[in-house]
């Protein structure tokens, strides 16, 4: 992968990297009686790439416009280098934000748009044209500054709005579902370049998502939301192979979740392998169970099949397409599920 | 099911066949839309407009009193030297900048306050407040008003009973100017509404977040963009006191007149209908690169 950053540069980031940048303390916000957000707790590193991830309504975008202050707390700290900001207005806070739907000013060019922040600041001329073309050429606009934002295309208007960001070289950038009125492919594309221009500055990003592909492949921690209270807080892998709660094994990939011997197991379909006859599975690592495929859906890549197991339940498996495969082939046949226990993860309570 | 809907849809009925000549040939249709209101433009708007303008180069002969259809600019020569053509015409044209730029300003926090400020509820109130004037008549209203500013109108017992001297401004220019910007507001109000309702509100937050204050906030982006409004507004504003001449009568002084009022006396008293012609087609002019200049601004996309 591209690394633009010195080797120097990168110790020093290293260095700073357990270093708590944002600190939010019993942070409260309710609407209309509604609580969005319940006395939440959490720490954002120096350098990280930190993503609130949840359905809608769960608190995080919320949480996102508090810390930008477009919201104002009902109770609770906010701090940025050890200093409150949670009653400073937004233009009083390091902190710049990535807008969902963009937000680009219509009756402005696309440089226009860019050094806003900066001549809000005041900076002299020379220095605000230097930093707009410096950020358009990190966005790969190079070429579009005078164009308006009604020219140009989703993906376009979203660099734009990145780069109407950073120019500003925040301590902490805000990102609200940026990607998510583009279409999946361009989404793809953003989503690497996203995570590489975060490496290339080293700016803290604070990622508000509720595509949980998204989440898991471009954080360094996630925090799973939930009706307004944070269920886990951890790296990708661990979120997804060490659900601490029930709602992240459900919200997050796909899973069922059965109670073995006192213990309730989260299975990943993926996890989970099928034989077509009995005695496959039969070593002292393995457990299987009998069932019957009820339904096979072909993706491509792989084929989701849903299985009705002896005891009533259902539980999702899935298998790589290794062979060209023939559609509906094992419906209604009985098939063996098994599984190591060993790899298998069961939730605590 | 289908079939029997088939049926129905090709059935021999002659609406049905109407329609579907409609559809087998869209430019009939479209000319069938298009052709009554540009038969009504045509007639009633650009034809009067021609007879108006043609006229303006004719004269009335002194002794007959007869209106003599030959080609003349000896109208718009008297407007252009004559010292008092010239001072009706400024006047009114400053008149109509001055209550424009009135109404712009007084308009601007109200509108401001309805679009972003006001609940639905509060909002709703205040547009029926600024359009329930517009139900009560426009003569009665600058009645009211003459009352309100004559010598012993309700302005002055206001003043008396503070212990003020009297504001005798019954019948002056100023009195025009305070009616004007009064009648006309409602149509300034409106359409400034209009253009600050439609700014999406996360450009407030883009630009607070991006560390503008209040006033860059407003000048940067809240201006640029309730410009349309403003000069929606304007058109109407000043169109309309360009064109006025009840006013000047009713709370003017004597050196109250308008461009309306000469073009009134022309038509009336003088009978000289080529000069009121003339006259008239000044705050035509104006008023045509006006919309012109408006249109470039983009003020016709919030009216």
């Amino acid at each position: 992968m591209l690394k633009a950053v010195t080797p120097e540069v990168e110790r020093t980031a290293d260095a700073a990297k357990d270093e708590t940048l944002v600190s939010i303390r019993g942070l409260r916000k309710a609407f209309k009686g509604t609580v969005a957000v319940h006395d939440l707790d959490l720490d954002i590193r120096r350098g990280e790439f930190f993503t609130m991830l949840g359905p809608s309504g769960s608190g995080k975008t919320t949480t996102l416009r508090l810390i930008a202050g477009f919201e104002r707390p009902d109770s609770g700290t906010i701090s940025l280098d050890g200093q409150d900001m949670a009653r400073r207005a937004p233009f009083e806070r390091d902190v710049n934000t990535v807008f969902q739907d963009y937000a680009l000013f219509p009756h402005m060019s696309v440089a226009e748009n860019i050094a806003y922040g900066l001549k809000a600041r005041r900076l002299p001329r020379a220095e605000v044209e230097a930093r707009v073309v410096e950020a358009l050429r990190m966005v790969q606009l190079e070429a579009l500054g005078a164009r308006r934002p009604d020219q140009l295309s989703g993906g376009q208007r979203q660099r734009v709005g990145l780069a109407r960001a950073i120019v500003n070289r925040p301590r902490l950038l805000l990102l609200d579902e940026p990607l998510g009125a583009l279409d999946l492919k361009l989404r793809q594309d953003m989503q690497m370049e996203l995570k590489q221009i975060q490496e290339r500055l080293g700016i803290t990003f604070l990622y508000v998502t509720h595509d949980q592909e998204e989440a898991l492949s471009m954080s360094d921690r996630v925090a799973v939301f939930n009706d307004g209270r944070i269920e886990q807080i951890a790296p990708p892998a661990e979120i997804y192979e060490r659900p601490a709660t029930d709602f992240v094994a459900g919200f997050v990939g796909t899973s069922t979740i059965l109670t073995r011997g006192g213990r309730r197991l989260v299975l990943r379909p993926e996890k989970l392998q099928l034989s077509y006859a009995p005695g496959v599975f039969d070593g002292p690592e393995w457990h299987a169970e009998r069932g019957v495929i009820r339904e096979s859906v072909y993706a491509g890549i792989f084929t989701r099949h849903i299985i009705a197991l002896d005891t009533g339940e259902t539980v999702v498996a899935v298998q790589q397409n290794h062979r060209p495969y023939a559609p509906d082939a094992r419906r209604g046949a009985l098939v063996w599920v098994g599984w190591r226990k060993d790899e298998v993860f069961a939730l605590t309570g | 099911m289908s079939a029997a809907m088939d049926n129905s849809a090709v059935g021999p009925r002659p609406g049905n066949r109407l329609s579907a000549l409609f559809w087998r040939r869209p430019g009939l249709s479209l000319a069938g839309l298009v052709l009554p209101p540009v038969l009504w433009m045509v007639l009633i708007y650009i034809a009067a407009l021609a007879v108006l303008f043609v006229a303006a180069f004719w004269s009335v002969d002194d002794f007959t009193g007869e209106i003599v259809r030959k080609w003349t600019l000896a109208n718009f020569q008297e407007i252009v030297t004559s010292p008092t053509y010239r001072r009706i015409a400024f006047r009114t044209i400053g008149m109509a900048a001055l209550v424009t730029l009135t109404d712009a300003v007084l308009a601007f926090p109200v509108a401001y306050f309805m679009a972003r400020v006001a609940g639905p509820r509060l909002r709703l109130a205040l547009i029926t407040a600024v359009v329930l004037p517009l139900w009560s008549s426009y003569l009665a209203r600058v009645y009211a008003w003459r009352l309100i500013l004559s010598h012993d109108g309700a302005l002055n017992w206001g003043l008396k009973a503070l212990g003020l001297p009297p504001a005798d401004i019954g019948y002056t220019n100023v009195a025009m100017w305070i009616v004007f910007s009064y009648i006309w507001l409602p149509f300034m109000i409106m359409p400034v509404y209009a253009a600050l309702e439609r700014i999406p509100r996360n450009y407030f937050e883009a630009s607070q977040d991006l560390g503008a204050r209040g006033g860059r906030t407003f000048l940067k982006v809240v201006l640029p963009l309730a410009m349309p409004g403003l000069v929606a507004g304007s058109i109407f504003s000043f169109s309309l006191t360009l064109g006025d001449y009840i006013t000047p009568v009713l709370v003017g002084g004597p050196g109250s007149d308008f461009i309306g009022n000469v073009v009134y006396s022309n038509v009336g008293v003088a009978n000289n209908i080529p000069f009121a012609a003339a006259y008239a087609t000044v705050p035509l002019v104006l008023m045509a690169g006006y919309l012109w200049l408006a249109r470039r601004i983009g003020a016709f996309d919030v009216m």
